[in-house]
C-alpha cells in the first residue's frame, strides 16, 4: 500500500514538472470586470482617451479629453479612491499620459501637438524639448512612452522617426520607421532594450532589430483578428493591442502570435465603445480608457492555465 | 568553306528525316489508337459535325482554333461520351485551355488579367472560330470594351485622345499577363511611353519646364486614356503645375535634385494655402496622416488627378486605404448607409480636422452660432438630422437630457442603437432581433 502511495506521489510530481510548460504555454489572461471611473461628482468623464499606471506609487492618471482636464486616482485593493483634478493651462486637449517613477506626469496635448511635463503633484513643469535630436523643432508626436529607466520614446510622425531621450527629455537616439508600413500610430518599449511598433493601416506589429537601428515585421497582418488597432501596451511578456474600432483588448505573445480577444463592444460594464489606451497597474490590473463610454474601466488579469 | 555547305545540308536532310518519321509514327500510332477503339474513320471531327451542323459553318471562319485545323480533332477538348463538366469538356475551361497554352502567364508575372488568372479564356475567346485574328469574341478594343464599359465610355467622349488607344489596347497592354510591369503594361512606365514620345524634342521640354523627365511616371499627371485637357493631363490639374510653376515646390531645374520638395509635408502646402491649414491645425483633433512626413499627399496629388479637389483616388477606396475594416463592415452589412455605399465619407467626416471625436463635421443647428462646440448627443442628433428626418423615424428621446440607461455617462442618440458603418443586423442595428436592442436599456421586459 505504501509503495503504491510513493509511486502515485512520484507519478503526480513528474506530470507536475513535465506539464508545467505545457500550462505556461497555454496560459491565458483572463479580464475580470473589475471597478469603472465615471467620475459623475467632477461632472463625468468626457471621452476620455488616455490612461496612465504608476509603477511604483497606486496612482492612476486619466486624460480627460473631451474636459480638458486630468484626473487622478488611487487604486488600493481593487478600490479607487482620493479623485483628484488636475487643470493646468497649458493643457487644452490631453490626448495620451504617461507617469515616470518619480512620479511625473506626461501628458500629450492634441492641440499643442506637443508632450507636457507636470510634476507628482500637477504643476506644469515644461515641454518634452527633445534638445539635441536633429530638427527637434519640427517633431510631430503622435503617441509616446515611458521605459522602465524612465527613458521617453517618441513617435515623431512628422519626422517619420522614433526618437529616444533620457528622462530629462534630452535626446539619446533616433531610428526611422520601416519605410514599408502603412501607417504607424503607437510604439512601446519592451524586454531587452526593443521597441515594438503598431502599424495600424496594415494591422502589423514591427520590431526593432538587435542593433536597434531598424525595424522589421514581427507579425504579419493581424486584420483577420482584429478590426482597427490603435493602442499598443507592454506588459509581463504579453501585448495588449487597444482594438478602438472593435471594442476590444487583443493580446499578442512575444512570438508574435495571437492569444485572443478580451472584452467586447458594448455599454454594460465589462464592455467597451471605441476603447483609446490602455495601462497595465503593477498589482496586475488592466486599466482602459473606454472612450466613447466616457468612462474608465479596470479589469483585474487573472492568469489561468487552458 | 564548300565542306561546311555540305555538312549544313546533311543535317538539314536529317533533320527533315526525322521530322517525317516521327510525323509517320504518330500516325500510325493514332490510327493504331482508332482502329483499337473500333473509331469509324473522321470519327474524331466529321462524324460531330454531322450532328453540330451549325459548327461546320463556324469553322468556315476566317480564323480557326488550331486544334480543329491541325487535324480536325474535337476530342482534343470534348469527350464523346461523358464528362464531368460542361458541354462535354475533358476538364474546366480554364485547366483545358492551359494544356497546350501554359506559358500565356509570365513566369513572375507583375500583372495577370484576371479573366486569364481565373481560367476565363472564354470571355474573351471563341474556342472553335471567329473571324477575328486570335479567334477573338470581337474585333479590336470591343473586345476588352466588353467588361471596361466605362473606358469605352471615357474613350468615346474625351476632347483630346490618346491615338494609341483608338488604335488598339494591345499597344500598350498585354492580354494576359505582363512579366515586367503593373496593370498588364508592355513596359514599365515610362519607357513605354518613351517608345513614342522623345524628351528631346523641343516642345516636350518646354512643356516640361525643361525639367529631366527621363525617370518621371507620366501617368502621374497624364490620362494615358485620353481627357478632356490639353496635353492629355488629368482633368483636375494643380494650378502651379498648369502654369508650369514647378519650381514653386521642387528645387530649380539646374540643381543637382531638381525634384527635391522645397519643404516638408504640410509645411510645402503652407506656402500657398496659409489660411487652410492655419484652420485645420487651429483644431483640436488633426487627421494624422497630414502630420505625417508625407502630409497632404498622402491623399492628394500634387499634379493632377481625375478626381475633385485632387484626391489620389476616389474617396471610398482612398479612405478604405487604411480603413479597410470599415469599409468592409459596410459592405457585409445587411443595411447600407447611402453615404458610405456611394463613398461620400465626408458627408459626415472633416478629412483634415475637426473639433470632434471620429473627426465628425460640425452640423449647423438652428439658434447656435456654428462656431459654438456642440454637446456630443446634439451633434450626432443633427448629423444624422441633416438627412434623416428622426423625429418622423422615431418618438424616442433622444439628445443631451435623456441618460443612456447602460451607462450613466452616456446619453441616448442615434449611435445608441445604429452603427453607420453598418452591422450585421438589419438597419444597422447594434443588435438583433429589434426586441433585443430595446431591452439592452428596457431591462424589464428581457425575457
Amino acid at each position: 500500500m505504501r509503495k503504491m502511495h510513493r509511486r502515485l506521489i512520484k507519478i503526480v510530481l513528474i506530470a507536475a514538472v513535465l506539464g508545467l510548460p505545457a500550462a505556461a504555454f497555454c496560459a491565458g489572461s483572463q479580464f475580470i470586470p473589475d471597478t469603472s471611473i465615471y467620475s459623475v461628482d467632477k461632472g463625468g468623464l468626457n471621452k476620455p482617451e488616455g490612461v496612465a499606471c504608476s509603477s511604483v506609487y497606486e496612482d492612476i492618471v486619466v486624460a480627460d479629453t473631451g474636459n480638458g482636464r486630468l484626473m487622478r486616482y488611487t487604486f488600493k485593493g481593487g478600490e479607487v479612491k482620493d479623485e483628484t483634478e488636475i487643470k493646468v493651462s497649458q493643457i487644452t486637449y490631453p490626448i495620451e499620459v504617461q507617469m515616470n517613477s518619480q512620479g511625473e506626469i506626461f501628458v500629450l496635448d492634441g492641440q499643442q501637438k506637443k508632450i507636457v511635463r507636470l510634476s507628482a503633484k500637477g504643476k506644469f513643469e515644461g515641454y518634452v524639448d527633445m534638445a539635441g535630436a536633429p530638427d527637434a523643432g519640427s517633431v510631430i508626436p503622435k503617441s509616446f512612452k515611458i521605459g522602465s529607466n524612465d527613458d521617453i520614446y517618441i513617435l515623431d510622425i512628422f519626422g517619420a522617426r522614433v526618437i529616444i531621450t533620457d528622462p530629462a527629455g534630452k535626446f539619446q537616439k533616433q531610428f526611422d520607421l520601416p519605410k514599408d508600413a502603412g501607417f504607424i500610430t503607437d510604439l512601446t518599449p519592451a524586454t531587452g532594450g526593443k521597441i515594438i511598433l503598431l502599424d495600424s493601416a496594415k494591422a502589423v506589429l514591427y520590431i526593432s532589430s538587435p542593433d536597434g537601428t531598424s525595424f522589421s515585421p514581427f507579425t504579419g497582418n493581424l486584420r483577420e483578428f482584429m478590426d482597427f488597432p490603435t493602442g499598443i501596451t507592454f506588459s509581463n511578456g504579453l501585448i495588449y493591442l487597444v482594438d478602438k474600432n472593435g471594442g476590444s483588448i487583443a493580446l499578442i505573445g512575444m512570438d508574435g502570435s495571437f492569444h485572443g480577444h478580451r472584452s467586447g463592444l458594448g455599454w454594460d460594464e465589462g464592455l467597451l465603445y471605441f476603447p483609446a489606451q490602455m495601462c497595465v497597474e503593477s498589482d496586475g490590473y488592466a486599466v482602459i480608457a473606454d472612450r466613447e463610454n466616457n468612462r474608465v474601466q479596470i479589469f483585474r488579469i487573472v492568469n489561468t492555465a487552458s | 568553306m564548300k565542306g561546311e555547305g555540305i555538312k549544313l545540308r546533311f543535317f538539314k536532310v536529317l533533320f527533315l528525316i526525322t521530322f517525317m518519321v516521327l510525323g509517320l509514327a504518330w500516325a500510325v500510332t493514332a490510327q493504331a489508337d482508332d482502329s483499337r477503339f473500333l473509331l469509324k474513320p473522321d470519327a474524331r471531327m466529321k462524324i460531330c459535325l454531322s450532328c453540330h451542323t451549325d459548327m461546320a459553318d463556324k469553322l468556315k471562319s476566317k480564323y480557326v482554333h488550331s486544334a480543329l485545323t491541325t487535324g480536325g480533332d474535337c476530342t482534343v477538348c470534348h469527350s464523346p461520351h461523358t464528362s464531368s463538366h460542361g458541354k462535354l469538356l475533358a476538364d474546366s475551361v480554364g485547366k483545358l485551355c492551359f494544356t497546350c497554352h501554359p506559358d500565356r502567364i509570365p513566369a513572375n508575372a507583375k500583372s495577370t488579367h484576371k479573366p486569364v488568372n481565373e481560367g476565363k479564356c472564354i470571355l474573351c475567346h471563341d474556342p472553335h472560330a471567329t473571324n477575328n485574328p486570335f479567334h477573338l469574341l470581337k474585333a479590336g478594343n470591343e473586345v476588352c470594351f466588353q467588361c471596361h464599359k466605362n473606358k469605352k465610355e471615357w474613350v468615346a467622349k474625351v476632347k483630346f485622345k490618346h491615338w494609341p488607344v483608338d488604335n488598339g489596347c494591345t499597344n500598350c497592354h498585354e492580354p494576359h499577363g505582363s512579366a515586367v510591369s503593373g496593370f498588364l503594361l508592355k513596359q514599365p512606365v515610362p519607357d513605354l511611353c518613351l517608345g513614342c514620345h522623345k524628351l528631346d524634342d523641343p516642345e516636350i521640354m518646354k512643356q516640361h519646364d525643361f525639367y529631366p523627365m527621363q525617370k518621371a511616371k507620366c501617368i502621374l499627371c497624364h490620362n494615358p486614356h485620353g481627357s478632356n485637357q490639353p496635353g492629355i493631363l488629368y482633368d483636375n490639374v494643380h494650378p502651379p503645375m498648369a502654369a508650369r510653376m514647378c519650381d514653386q515646390c521642387h528645387e530649380g531645374k539646374t540643381s543637382p535634385t531638381p525634384f527635391k520638395l522645397r519643404a516638408t509635408g504640410y509645411k510645402l502646402c503652407a506656402k500657398c494655402h496659409t489660411e487652410k491649414v492655419k484652420d485645420i491645425m487651429g483644431k483640436n483633433r488633426v487627421h494624422w496622416p497630414l502630420l505625417s512626413k508625407k502630409g497632404c499627399i498622402n491623399c492628394h496629388s500634387p499634379h493632377a488627378s481625375p478626381q475633385k479637389y485632387l484626391l489620389k483616388a476616389p474617396m471610398k477606396q482612398l479612405c478604405g486605404q487604411c480603413h479597410a475594416d470599415t469599409i468592409a463592415r459596410q459592405d457585409r452589412s445587411k443595411t447600407k448607409h447611402k453615404p458610405v455605399l456611394e463613398g461620400k465619407c465626408t458627408a459626415c467626416h472633416d478629412p483634415h480636422s475637426s473639433n470632434y471625436a471620429f473627426l465628425i463635421n460640425q452640423p449647423a443647428v438652428a439658434n447656435i452660432p456654428s462656431n459654438t462646440k456642440l454637446p456630443w448627443a446634439t451633434l450626432v442628433v443633427n448629423l444624422c438630422g441633416q438627412c434623416h428626418n428622426w423625429q418622423q423615424h422615431s418618438t424616442h428621446p433622444v439628445g443631451d437630457k435623456v441618460v443612456d440607461l447602460r451607462n450613466k455617462n452616456t446619453r441616448v442618440m442615434c449611435l445608441s442603437c445604429h452603427r453607420v458603418h453598418g452591422t450585421d443586423n438589419k438597419y444597422m442595428l447594434h443588435f438583433w432581433p429589434i426586441t433585443n436592442m430595446c431591452t439592452q436599456c428596457h431591462k424589464e421586459f428581457q425575457r
